[in-house]
């Protein structure tokens, strides 16, 4: 049974991995942004005071966290770890890599919010149709952003982008691009599926073929676009998609 | 991005980009901390041509950002410079040719 408090566990599991995936990075990254978002920008506030030893100590805690959770999936560590990820976005004035870090936030929200209220409550069941409306939108918006441009649909808008965007496009992938005919094939698929993706809360058995499809979008993006922290952010957020297709389903 | 130092600027006009583009292979499919600096550094970018209708562009945290990442750059050359000048260029996908945006000033490294 797929009920709210199995979706959260699964949710759970899944921003787990994604947490722990984002911390490393950072973790790895540590002198570089240490060289960039230097400490005297916080210089005279309280943020000074709240960063003085740096990110790494909160990114620790926030490893100790996903262990946690891992055991007590749904408990109260949700809100430390909504916590330690705005301080994040305060360390670095907004997001590190914009629509991943919103989708990583709002997925702990949920779990945060639902930590908090009894299971019966229904704000649980309100913030994962909220989680799905915002998975569904994530596409169908970018879709529709695509198809307002002609070049979208004869393929030149993908090969142009490939070729020539800041994008660190895999070399393998560039040498492809340069076929018209490929690009326009692979263009149409993508808009097809991205403004197709709301018919996916219609059944579960729909849902499912629609996460299949997305996570290869994801992976193909995390190769060609190096966009790899896009996948598990979304990812941990399908079990609300896949509740929401349940619960359209049923009525 | 480009920037150029004060050595660079005696010899030649020319400017280089600042942003390496850094190569990638299946293993970093999913842990890629070089590529999600560079996407870091990208945003940085972005960010501050989305803010750069202030009337005072070097007094916005993202200059100074991206001031402080060009400076980062520099100091990791071979030959390292004592100023430098940064310029971001914006790409226009209508004829693929970069337009040139904002030009900084000369800063210390």
């Amino acid at each position: 049974m797929f009920d709210t408090h199995a979706t959260y566990v699964w949710m759970t599991y899944l921003v787990v991995i994604n947490v722990v995936i984002q911390t490393f990075e950072i973790l790895t990254l540590d002198k570089e942004i240490e060289a960039v978002w230097k400490q005297d920008l916080f210089r005279n506030s309280f943020f000074g005071f709240i960063f003085y030893f740096g990110l790494p100590p909160y990114l620790y805690l926030n490893l100790v966290l996903c262990g946690y959770l891992l055991f007590s999936p749904t408990s109260g560590a949700a809100v430390l770890m909504l916590v330690i990820q705005t301080l994040v976005f305060l360390r670095f004035r907004g997001p590190l890599n914009g629509g991943s870090d919103y989708m990583t936030t709002l997925v702990i929200l949920a779990l945060a919010l639902f930590s908090l209220v009894k299971q019966t409550n229904p704000v649980g069941q309100v913030a994962l149709w909220y989680v799905g409306v915002q998975v569904v939108l994530s596409y169908f918006v970018a879709g529709l952003a695509k198809a307002r441009h002609r070049e979208w649909w004869t393929g030149a808008a993908l090969k142009n982008y490939l070729l020539i965007s800041n994008y660190a496009v895999a070399t393998p992938v560039k040498k492809w691009a340069l076929g018209q005919g490929v690009s326009k094939i692979v263009s149409w698929i993508v808009l097809l599926f991205e403004l197709s993706f709301p018919l996916c809360i219609l059944s579960p058995k729909l849902c499912l073929v629609y996460i299949s499809m997305a996570v290869i979008f994801h992976l193909t993006n995390a190769y060609v676009l190096g966009l790899n922290r896009f996948l598990f952010s979304w990812v941990a957020a399908y079990p609300a998609l896949y509740f929401l297709s349940l619960q359209f389903s049923k009525t | 991005m480009y920037y150029r130092t004060d050595k660079m600027h005696a010899e030649s006009e020319q400017w280089s980009h600042a942003l390496a583009k850094p190569e990638r292979s299946l293993s970093q499919l999913f842990f890629n901390p070089k590529g999600t600096e560079y996407l870091m550094h990208l945003s940085l970018v972005d960010r501050l041509v989305h803010e750069a209708n202030a009337d005072s562009v070097e007094g916005l945290i993202s200059f100074d950002l991206v001031k402080n990442l060009v400076a980062y750059r520099i100091a990791q050359l071979q030959e390292p410079a004592k100023q430098f000048q940064f310029k971001v260029a914006i790409l226009n996908e209508k004829n693929a040719e970069a337009e040139d945006f904002l030009e900084s000033g000369w800063f210390d490294v």
